[in-house]
């Protein structure tokens, strides 16, 4: 084919696809579009806030400082001394080899990421809900989410770590064979090799691989690879920067780790939040700040406020109304005449997810203590968000002007919060409009 | 009379899609294709010329362009505490934590110790002499962007954060100067 051809054909498939959009946007009832111009507007707004002005400031914020140093580590073949992990710091390193050993190269990786984390919630919503329409919905709530875009703005594991998380449950949702779980089970150990949390994705990506039955069941012992894939990663990193890399130094290495996680319960932090203090806002952190003049810039992982709290409404209120339909028959009937069984399916799946990503935190509260921190909370929201697009799209088709208002109002919060997302030059008075209470300000 | 059962909703059928059969392919690729973009995004918009002073040094004799974070209390707040005099500057208490002059007013040549807004410690004197900062100031914490020339480097000194607080002394080398030309951005 000559090259004449091939641009003839590709304009010829752009008129088509474009030709089909707009039957496709007539065709819709006039709440939906609205739906559809929110959601866009979400989405394209949430990729500005991530990449507008991320290099600023221009010296390390929060948890930026170990994270990045020893990401340089890597890069230069010293040894990492933090205590997490290492992919998440190997690839903030390659952001460091692009562009440098500055603020816009150890911020590249995680925002790369970020945008990844979009597109990612998009496929898992359609994955799991088997609707283009939560896809699009799960891909607006999280590009719209300060919790998501502040993450994104930094040189910290966590945004990382989601994104694999996330990758690991898209690839589960869409096994059909014992190699697409072998795929999850890679993609669960990276994002086990980026915090060890990321290990917990295990347990809602084997619920889904058995719930959906689109593989054996018994293809959920691949999933065994995470761990093994979580040493080599290890090994590979010990290796590169001169230390013993045989597997019984690398256990040692990562037991003495364990052990100094257990022992954090001893540790003062203003910053802390215990995990019963997450899903209702008690303290979420600013995690980038920086003054000039009289103005500041903030960078809150405070959410949007209707999102949020309809997400912790629905964590009690799902798994309460299941129970009760499950056991009073007769009200079996108005329930699926809400939320289909798919949909109610899909909901519960990503409450598993949840569910999974806060046990760590219940079952060592004994030895933490309150040493914990409102980001742990950030993989179970993702899930969280998921689960309300897949449900706000089933009821987007009876309830159209209802969820057209909804999702119209999560943007107008989002708008109006997106100056201590995006890190805008403003007062600390205006900032204080937004972030009402001092628990909320830096 | 018998129970009369609600109507119950009508049931709004979903149609389930399976997920297409590429879906990882067309992850793996739009995060590619995603980061390359981003890199000539960036490439395009000179972030070498904005971003890569962060080397940028301090020498001794050099005068150097400093963004300070301050609150208005800070005049009465910072104090350093030393018996030597640097190029005409001084502390404003001595080593034994007596006032310099008898009072421990701070004036043009009275060292005061401050952090920059990328967290570098220094000491500066002259700052509260400057025009800028001598009508009211703004209640909430602020920046001061000033010329600053370095005329020593100190470290047998003290350093206090708030007029209550004990002297401690610092565990690094300390860059003194003088403090001018101080603007607060707008």
């Amino acid at each position: 084919m000559t090259f004449a051809g091939a641009t003839d054909r590709i304009a010829i498939a752009t008129r088509t696809k474009y030709t089909q959009l707009r039957q496709v946007w007539w065709a819709m009832p006039g709440p939906q579009r609205w739906v559809t111009a929110f959601i866009f507007v979400m989405i394209g707004g949430g990729a500005i806030l991530r990449i507008q002005g991320l290099a600023w400031p221009t010296w390390f914020t929060f948890d930026e400082e170990p994270f990045v140093r020893n990401a340089y580590n890597y890069a230069v073949g010293l040894p990492d001394i933090n205590d997490h992990a290492p992919l998440a710091k190997q690839l903030i390193a390659v952001g460091m080899l692009l562009f440098g050993y500055n603020s816009l190269g150890w911020r590249f990786i995680p925002l790369l990421f970020g945008l990844q984390t979009v597109c990612l919630a998009y496929w898992l919503g359609r994955s799991v809900f088997g609707n283009q329409r939560a896809g699009w919905m799960a891909a607006a709530f999280v590009a719209a989410d300060g919790f998501f875009i502040s993450y994104s703005r930094s040189g910290l594991l966590d945004g990382i770590m989601i994104s694999f998380m996330l990758w690991g449950m898209v690839a589960a949702f869409s096994a059909r064979t014992w190699r697409g779980v072998i795929a999850a089970g890679v993609l669960i150990g990276f994002s086990a090799s980026c915090k060890w949390s990321g290990a917990m994705t295990a347990i809602p990506a084997a619920v889904a691989i058995l719930v959906m039955r689109r593989v054996s069941i018994f293809s959920v012992l691949w999933l065994g690879i995470v761990p093994i894939v979580h040493i080599l990663i290890w090994m590979g990193a010990l290796r590169l920067t001169g230390k013993p890399s045989d597997p019984v130094s690398t256990w040692k290495v990562m037991v003495g780790l364990y052990k100094h996680h257990l022992d954090l319960g001893h540790y003062k932090n203003e910053l802390t939040s215990p995990w019963y203090g997450w899903p209702i806002l008690m303290h979420p952190i600013v995690i980038k700040l920086s003054t000039s003049g009289l103005h500041s810039r903030y960078s809150s992982s405070l959410g949007n406020l209707l999102l949020w709290f309809s997400t912790t409404g629905l964590v009690i209120a799902l798994p309460v109304t299941t129970a009760v339909v499950v056991l009073r028959t007769r009200l079996r009937r108005y329930w699926t005449g809400l939320l289909d069984g798919p949909t109610t399916r899909g909901a519960l799946l990503m409450l598993v997810g949840w569910f999974a990503y806060m046990a760590p935190w219940l079952a060592t509260r004994s030895t933490r203590g309150n040493y914990t921190f409102s980001h742990y909370y950030l993989p179970c929201y993702a899930f969280l968000l998921v689960m309300l697009a897949g449900m706000a799209a089933h009821l987007e088709r009876k309830y159209p002007r209802f969820i057209a208002v909804y999702i119209g109002l999560a943007l107008v919060i989002s708008l109006y919060y997106a100056p201590v997302w995006g890190e805008f030059a403003m007062t600390a008075s205006a900032a204080h409009h937004r972030l009402w209470f001092p628990t909320w300000r830096p | 009379m018998a129970d009369k059962q609600p109507e119950a909703p009508a049931v709004v059928a979903s149609v389930q899609e399976p997920p297409p059969r590429n879906v990882l392919l067309y992850t793996v690729f739009g995060f590619l294709c995603m980061g390359i973009a981003l890199w000539l995004v960036f490439a395009w918009s000179g972030y070498k010329e904005k971003y890569s002073q962060l080397t940028e040094g301090w020498h001794l004799g050099g005068t150097k362009m400093l963004e300070i974070t301050l609150i208005r209390e800070d005049r009465k707040n910072l104090a350093c505490a030393s018996d030597r005099i640097f190029a005409g500057t001084h502390c404003g208490y001595y080593a034994n934590g007596q006032p310099f002059g008898g009072s421990g007013e701070v004036d043009a040549n009275t060292l005061q110790p401050f952090n920059t807004i990328k967290n570098e410690l220094f000491l500066g004197a002259g700052l509260w002499a400057s025009p800028a900062l001598a009508g009211n100031l703004p209640a909430d914490r602020f920046t001061v962007v000033c010329n600053y020339r370095v005329v020593a480097v100190g470290k047998s000194l003290a350093l206090r954060w708030s007029p209550s607080g004990a002297f401690n002394p610092v565990d690094q080398s300390v860059a003194i100067g003088t403090l001018a030309d101080c603007v607060i951005p707008q």
